[in-house]
């Protein structure tokens, strides 16, 4: 068996005069939840369109369970997937019970016996003869989650989920997703820039910025990377440095004022250590490196991510 | 791909542009049946004989507008939802969805077609009138609408899933269909500079009348010289017999010679286009659909037992090549659409 679902290895994307895909590698793990990164027009979606087939990649290759896009078997490994490409794709003149029949319909299902269940698991089954088109932006998300899961597919791509929800229709996605990789062990690509929603998910990270992967990580990894520090702001840094130092601590300092400490500190003897080379603390605060930083980190300033 | 196709009826028979489209093509011809009858009830002795002319069998000259509105609102709806999506990415080759959109279209239209048909024998049944069209004729005119209605299907099919937005392929379909059938028009009239006339229609008319593309009538020749209109038109005789032979019924077709008013290489580039253009197919079948005639009353009222009538069909002449044309026609574009689909960027 295959370990990775998905492999992909320098795949361009260019269309009149931009380029939106510069080379991107990207390995997802099977039984992940795989978050990629990246600002607005970094490439997200067009990877996501190129491994659906919407699209081709001007050159490069991408395997999806091991089978090449350029071979015909290719719509084989298709038939494992399912995915929600930026808008929801579902009939709107239909119900949310419509919608599913129709794409039990379209992949050759035998009967419709798996309805039900979808529709509970994505927590539209009161939704009655309510048209798709009088839905919340929620409940077509969760429909669009829904046609997608039809199939039942190993391997679900969801690009932004959440983009415009409200705060509970973020959380409703979110147990959706996990309870998906958990209980049906459906490995999930998810693309966001809602960095912090995507840290409470996501057991894989792929940052990307024009049209390149920078950097592919597990979420432990990833935790070792954006460790929790003490961030001291003193009068001499150099002194708390030294003072920090002959205590056996690891110090990094950050400005002319400010310094982090990666371990627990006796705060008692570090004062005591800083009063005999005049140095005093102004301020103490806890710090953790989120992932929004480690992306800016990553990625630059200019990130609107 | 049976799967799709399935589907695809599934949805049609949900659709709410199909059944607008199907009452359109049967309301049509029922308006046409009620009006003309109530015309022709307030007419005096004077027009009588207009009761000749019938209803036209217009269908194909609107099939063209009718499958440019539903294909570009049925199957475009499919790239406003993104549903179009779902068919890709569970599997479907670009071929697969292609040809069953294909099948799916042409059978709706088949259908509006069908209902036309039914709707107008419907309505001459309600207002007591004879269908007065010789089998053979309705056969080969319903049998060249098939061909056309595939070449109408390819061509908007290919428009609308080249499109990336259902208003864009809804427009340039309808603005394709117009302007096909005023170029069709246009040619039609210009290869056929006139039309038929029925001679014996008229009575103790010495005049051979010929009508400009089926609507200005007039004079063109004295009836006794027949060296005067003969060589522009070709003559049909229409001839209703009793069960023993006897001639009951008299009168003459003429139509002008394909193409005699012109000359040179425009001579062929119009013939090409005659043969070739759904919509100037569409002005003949229109043209010779006359296929339901009260004119049939007239005899049953002067007490002749019409259904023992044996009639000579008039039929396109040139039907064979019409239908040969509309087969390649709507190979090549929908070889040339599915090739543009297969490379086609869907978001």
């Amino acid at each position: 068996m295959e370990y990775y679902v998905l492999q992909a290895k320098e795949l361009y994307k260019k269309y009149k005069g931009f380029t939106a895909l510069n080379g991107l590698t990207i390995n997802v793990p099977r039984g992940a939840i795989y978050g990629l990164v990246g600002r607005n027009g970094a490439g997200k979606t067009t990877l996501i369109r190129l491994i659906c087939g919407l699209q081709f990649p001007t050159k490069g290759e991408y395997e999806l369970y091991g089978i090449k896009n350029t071979d015909k078997d290719i719509i084989q490994s298709r038939k494992k997937m399912g995915a929600v490409v930026e808008t929801p794709a579902i009939y709107m003149n239909m119900t949310a019970r419509e919608n599913l029949m129709q794409q039990y319909r379209i992949l050759g299902q035998p009967d419709f016996s798996g309805i039900d269940e979808i529709l509970e698991l994505i927590g539209l089954t009161d939704t009655g003869k309510k048209k798709a088109k009088n839905f919340s932006l929620g409940m077509r998300q969760r429909l669009g989650i829904g046609v997608a899961l039809c199939g039942n597919p190993d391997f679900l791509v969801l690009d932004e989920p959440i983009n415009g929800l409200d705060p509970q229709g973020i959380v409703e996605i979110r147990e959706l997703i996990l309870k998906l990789n958990k209980e049906r062990k459906i490995t999930v690509l998810v693309s966001s820039h809602i960095l912090d929603e995507l840290a409470k998910l996501a057991t894989h990270y792929g940052f990307v910025d024009k049209g390149k992967i920078v950097r592919e990580l597990s979420a432990e990894e990833l935790e070792a990377e954006c460790r929790k520090c003490t961030r001291y702001t003193v009068t001499d840094t150099k002194a708390f440095a030294d003072a920090v130092a002959e205590m056996g601590f690891e110090c990094k300092i950050v400005d002319d004022s400010k310094a982090d400490v990666y371990d627990k500190v006796n705060i008692t003897q570090l004062v005591t250590a800083l009063s005999e080379k005049n140095c005093e603390i102004l301020n103490v605060q806890e710090q953790d490196e989120s992932l929004e930083g480690f992306f800016i980190s990553l990625v630059g300033e200019e990130s609107n991510a | 791909m049976p799967d799709l196709i399935r589907a695809e009826f599934s949805r049609l028979f949900k659709s709410r542009v199909f059944y607008v489209c199907l009452a359109v093509s049967g309301g049509i011809p029922l308006f046409r049946v009620f009006s003309r009858s109530l015309m022709m009830d307030s007419m005096d002795s004077y027009y009588s004989n207009q009761r000749s002319q019938g209803v036209q069998n217009l269908m194909f000259l609107f099939i063209g507008l009718i499958s440019a509105v539903f294909i570009s609102l049925f199957v475009g709806r499919e790239i406003k939802d993104g549903t179009i999506r779902n068919k890709i990415v569970c599997g479907y080759t670009r071929r697969d969805i292609y040809f069953s959109n294909l099948i799916v279209c042409i059978s709706a239209v088949l259908i509006f077609q069908l209902a036309y048909t039914l709707m107008i024998a419907i309505g001459y049944t309600v207002v007591g009138w004879r269908m007065d069209s010789p089998s053979s004729t309705t056969k080969i005119i319903h049998l060249v609408g098939i061909f056309v209605i595939m070449v109408y299907c390819a061509l908007f099919l290919a428009v609308t899933l080249l499109q990336n937005s259902q208003t864009t392929a809804a427009l340039v379909s309808i603005v394709t269909a117009v302007i096909l059938m005023i170029f069709g028009q246009s040619v039609y009239q210009t290869v056929y500079s006139i039309n038929l006339l029925d001679i014996g229609s008229q009575e103790n008319s010495s005049f051979v009348y010929a009508g400009g593309a089926g609507t200005t009538v007039f004079i063109v020749s004295d009836y006794n010289q027949p060296e005067g209109y003969k060589g522009f038109f070709d003559k049909y005789i229409n001839e209703w017999k009793t069960a023993d032979s006897a001639l009951e019924q008299y009168s003459e077709f003429v139509e002008s010679k394909r193409g005699k008013s012109l000359s040179g290489a425009k001579k062929g580039v119009y013939l090409f286009l005659s043969d070739v253009l759904p919509s100037c197919q569409a002005e003949q079948l229109n043209i010779r659909g006359m296929c339901f005639d009260p004119i049939a009353q007239q005899y049953v009222d002067d007490g002749i037992d019409f259904s023992s009538f044996t009639k000579i069909p008039v039929v396109p002449k040139r039907w064979a090549v019409y239908i040969i044309s509309d087969i390649i026609m709507s190979v090549l574009i929908s070889l040339v659409g599915y090739l543009l689909f297969e490379r086609k960027d869907v978001n």
